[in-house]
């Protein structure tokens, strides 16, 4: 494998290790009129 | 309706959406809608906002919005002038909040934060609105989120 396609490939696998820890998780949506939600 | 909307999304737990309304008998009670993610996924608010502008939230009703609170993981960045929280394809630009002083030294302390909750700007006001809005910001990655909370690593 080629220095480039070793980089790349060390770019793809950084990149899914950052995808697999940074998420948002949960949420709360805070409304006025919840009773016809 | 609202509830339903964020329900259908694929990274969402439908199980998990749970509908808050503060008892009374008056119109326009406050409440709340909580959800989680699905395991091992990430919530897309873009996404929310496409299903709940599909909803008639989106023509002539008074109902309103009056926060978004997220928790996010992410590697946390803290910069000359801005803390971020990265994820894909996504910056937050961690704003003034109420706990956005004791993030700021925790991190330049070293401390390895784990989450961050708060506040995405945009989300609040009258549905119909507020969508429109949100729709003109659709896709901008800079995303900024008001600091309420944070979690870090035990040591």
């Amino acid at each position: 494998m080629s220095r480039n396609a070793w980089s790349a490939a060390l770019v793809l696998t950084l990149l899914a290790a950052t995808s697999a820890n940074a998420q948002v998780t949960k949420g709360v949506l805070g409304i006025k009129g919840a009773e016809m939600s | 309706m609202a509830a339903d909307a964020i329900a259908r999304q694929y990274d969402v737990d439908k199980n998990s959406v749970n509908l808050f309304c503060e008892p009374g008998k008056g119109s326009y009670r406050p409440g709340t809608i909580a959800f989680v993610a699905k395991k091992g996924a990430s919530i897309d608010l873009d996404k929310i906002r496409e299903s709940i502008t599909a909803t008639r939230l989106s023509g002539g009703t008074n109902m309103s919005v009056d926060y978004l609170e997220i928790t996010a993981t992410g590697e946390i960045h803290m910069g000359a002038k801005e803390i971020v929280l990265k994820m894909p394809g996504q910056v937050f630009v961690l704003e003034k909040g109420p706990k956005f002083d004791k993030l700021r030294e925790a991190v330049a302390r070293g401390d390895k934060v784990t989450s961050v909750t708060g506040q995405v700007q945009g989300w609040n006001g009258r549905f119909p609105v507020m969508l429109q809005a949100l729709a003109k910001t659709s896709g901008q990655n800079r995303v900024p989120l008001q600091v309420t909370g944070f979690e870090t690593a035990k040591k």
